[in-house]
């Protein structure tokens, strides 16, 4: 505590300097928090967004995510009824959504093109939590009209290239199980905006049951597993793995492409940044502590003198460096806090990523964890140049160092 | 009487460019213990070389050097540090007190770095504190004491650890006539009370005047000794 004190008091001597310094640190804090925060952030979303989609788990065909079906639901799921009785009596699952998924042709009276069918449960549309953005109509109704068409709900753009609205009739055709083709007449019931391109352009969503007449089979691709809480994932993944060792479980990390790229590309691009500002901080701490050390030859002279050990003197220099990257991280923190606040008061956004279609909110998730790590790494790098720096000073002889003026 | 400080054949040179000073040229020196001390010479002597060879501020090229009943010619450099803590106390010129410190807390540093306890701490430096008369300034940073207060905190400093050598280097020459025989008073006094030995370099008559010895340097031997 006695020497804290002291390197405060060491500190104010030149305060100028410090307060510079101070600065410097802050705003690396302020910069690495902000990009780290922001970066966590958008991990978060998208995490949420296809943890929301695909579940946190998915039980399907055990080779269903490694290969290419090579005809029409080759690795369906035949008995998924009793599989999915089972996985519903199970405390920590919240959900279990079927889905199909097969492509084909699709056709209203001016057009022809390609969809991709996700076929599913119509609860999927109709959850609390459901993320789905319509653009006109509505979902999946959860107890369609059995004597009319079957409904039908288009990404935006395909909904636009075959010149579709709410109400209109389209043709869905698509080989079957046993290699023939077949085609029902669908009616469309909404259009969604998906929230990336591709979707956009290829997806439509009906109801598994229409799915599977259509593609004449009583089987499904896969199930999504939601769980009450997230955190449990990866053990209920295990048990399940065991539990079923005939079908493939998987974890929703292991599907989440898009999520995983967008963590490297951040990663990457604040990872630099913060080499920047960490390297940025060490030579400002370097060069104060240089400049400290230059002005203090004489008390370095007398500390030896006294008999002060060398290390203990580095030491000293050391705290104060430290003391400055405590200060400049408290500030830092405050100023991301700050700026993070506003923006989102604000509601301030960037434009979407390549291939999405929803602005990125610029809001920063700034951690307790995120906080302290930044603050200790900086408190180091400080630490370390400020190391530097007085063993040059205390390397003086001590006779030089007392007559130095 | 016993010695505090025995030289004998101490040779040191120095390197300035490609050419060689002959700093000491076999100085031999005996001081008893509690002697008053005083080191003359013109500039260039090698008065400083040697005061700061005695504070093991520096070392001989040759020559043997017993201090407080040690060889410290034959210590190994990581244990000169130790030993200068132990044994040697410092009074500069310029007082070279730490500012961020107060009065207190200069003086109590040297006991810190011997790892006292707080509680001996603070009987040592109170009582070293009523000697030197600044017990009412003890918690006055250095800023804020006068010429001559400054140098009493820096004696007590160098005392309070009780060392058997006390290294001055003119201690009088920024004070004021007044001050400085004041301070040169409280030295001997502390001298004769403590049993320290004092090896003061001086220009100063005012203090040259008092000392019990006088040893004048010149040209890197002593040139005679005056009692």
């Amino acid at each position: 505590m006695r020497w804290l004190k002291f390197a405060f008091k060491n500190i104010l001597r030149n305060s100028r300097r410090s307060i510079v310094t101070v600065t410097l640190v802050a705003v690396g804090v302020a910069a690495i928090l902000s990009a780290q925060g922001f970066s966590n952030n958008t991990n978060h979303l998208i995490m949420e967004f296809t943890v929301d989609r695909i579940g946190s788990l998915i039980v399907s065909h055990a080779e269903f995510f490694d290969r290419d079906e090579e005809s029409t639901m080759e690795m369906g799921l035949s008995d998924y009824e009793g599989v999915k009785k089972i996985l519903e009596t199970d405390s920590r699952v919240d959900l279990v959504l079927p889905s199909m998924r097969f492509s084909g042709m699709i056709s209203s009276d001016e057009k022809t093109g390609i969809f991709r069918a996700l076929a599913v449960d119509a609860v999927e549309f109709h959850r609390d939590n459901s993320r789905t953005t319509f653009i006109t109509g509505k979902a999946l109704s959860l107890n369609p009209n059995m004597d009319g068409d079957p409904e039908l709900v288009l990404g935006k753009d395909l909904a636009k290239s075959l010149n579709a609205e709410v109400g209109s009739s389209l043709t869905l055709m698509s080989s079957t199980t046993f290699g023939g083709l077949n085609a029902i007449d669908f009616v469309v019931v909404g259009t969604i905006d998906a929230g990336n391109i591709q979707a956009n352009r290829y997806l439509a969503y009906m109801h598994i049951g229409d799915a599977q007449e259509l593609v004449d089979t009583d089987q499904i691709h896969t199930m999504a597993i939601h769980l009450k809480d997230f955190d449990k994932t990866n053990s209920v993944y295990e048990e399940l793995s065991d539990k079923f060792p005939n079908l493939g479980v998987t974890l929703w990390s292991s599907e989440a492409e898009t999520y995983d790229r967008i963590k490297r590309l951040f990663g990457s691009i604040f990872g630099v940044m913060t080499l920047i500002v960490i390297i940025m901080v060490f030579f400002s701490i370097s060069n104060t502590m240089t400049q400290t050390v230059v002005e203090r030859t004489r008390e370095i002279g007398t500390m030896a003198a006294l008999g002060t050990p060398r290390k203990s003197i580095v030491m000293n220099f050391i705290i104060e460096s430290f003391v400055i990257a405590i200060i400049g991280s408290v500030v830092g923190t405050a100023l991301a806090l700050l700026i993070g606040g506003s923006l989102a008061a604000g509601g301030a956004a960037i434009p979407p990523g390549p291939g999405f279609t929803a602005p990125i909110p610029l809001n920063f998730m700034i951690t307790s964890r995120l906080i302290f790590n930044t603050a200790i790494s900086l408190a180091v790098i400080s630490a370390i140049a400020s190391c530097f720096s007085a063993r040059r000073g205390v390397k003086k002889s001590i006779v030089e160092a007392l007559t130095h003026v | 009487m016993k010695k505090a400080v025995s030289i004998h054949q101490g040779f040191k040179k120095y390197r300035l460019g490609d050419t060689h000073i002959d700093a000491l040229k076999g100085v031999d020196l005996t001081i008893d213990k509690g002697e008053f001390v005083a080191l003359v010479g013109p500039s260039g002597s090698g008065k400083s070389t040697l005061l700061n060879i005695c504070g093991l501020l520096d070392t001989f090229d040759s020559g043997e050097f017993v201090l407080a009943g040690t060889e410290v010619h034959k210590l190994k450099p990581n244990k000169i540090s130790l030993f200068r803590q132990n044994h040697i106390g410092f009074v500069f010129q310029h007082f070279n007190l730490f500012p961020v410190m107060s009065a207190y807390e200069n003086i109590e540093y040297p006991l810190i770095l011997k790892g006292m306890s707080s509680r001996d701490r603070k009987k040592k430096v109170d009582r070293v504190l009523e000697s030197v008369g600044v017990s009412k300034l003890s918690k006055h940073m250095p800023d804020k004491l006068s010429g001559g207060e400054r140098q009493r905190v820096a004696i007590a400093r160098a005392l309070v650890k009780q060392p058997e050598l006390i290294i001055a280097d003119e201690p009088t020459a920024s004070l004021d006539t007044a001050t400085a025989n004041q301070i040169i008073d409280l030295m001997q006094e502390l001298g004769r009370n403590e049993g320290s030995t004092f090896l003061i370099a001086t220009h100063d008559e005012r203090m040259t005047k008092r000392c019990e010895r006088i040893i004048n340097l010149v040209d890197g031997e002593v040139e005679y000794e005056m009692a």
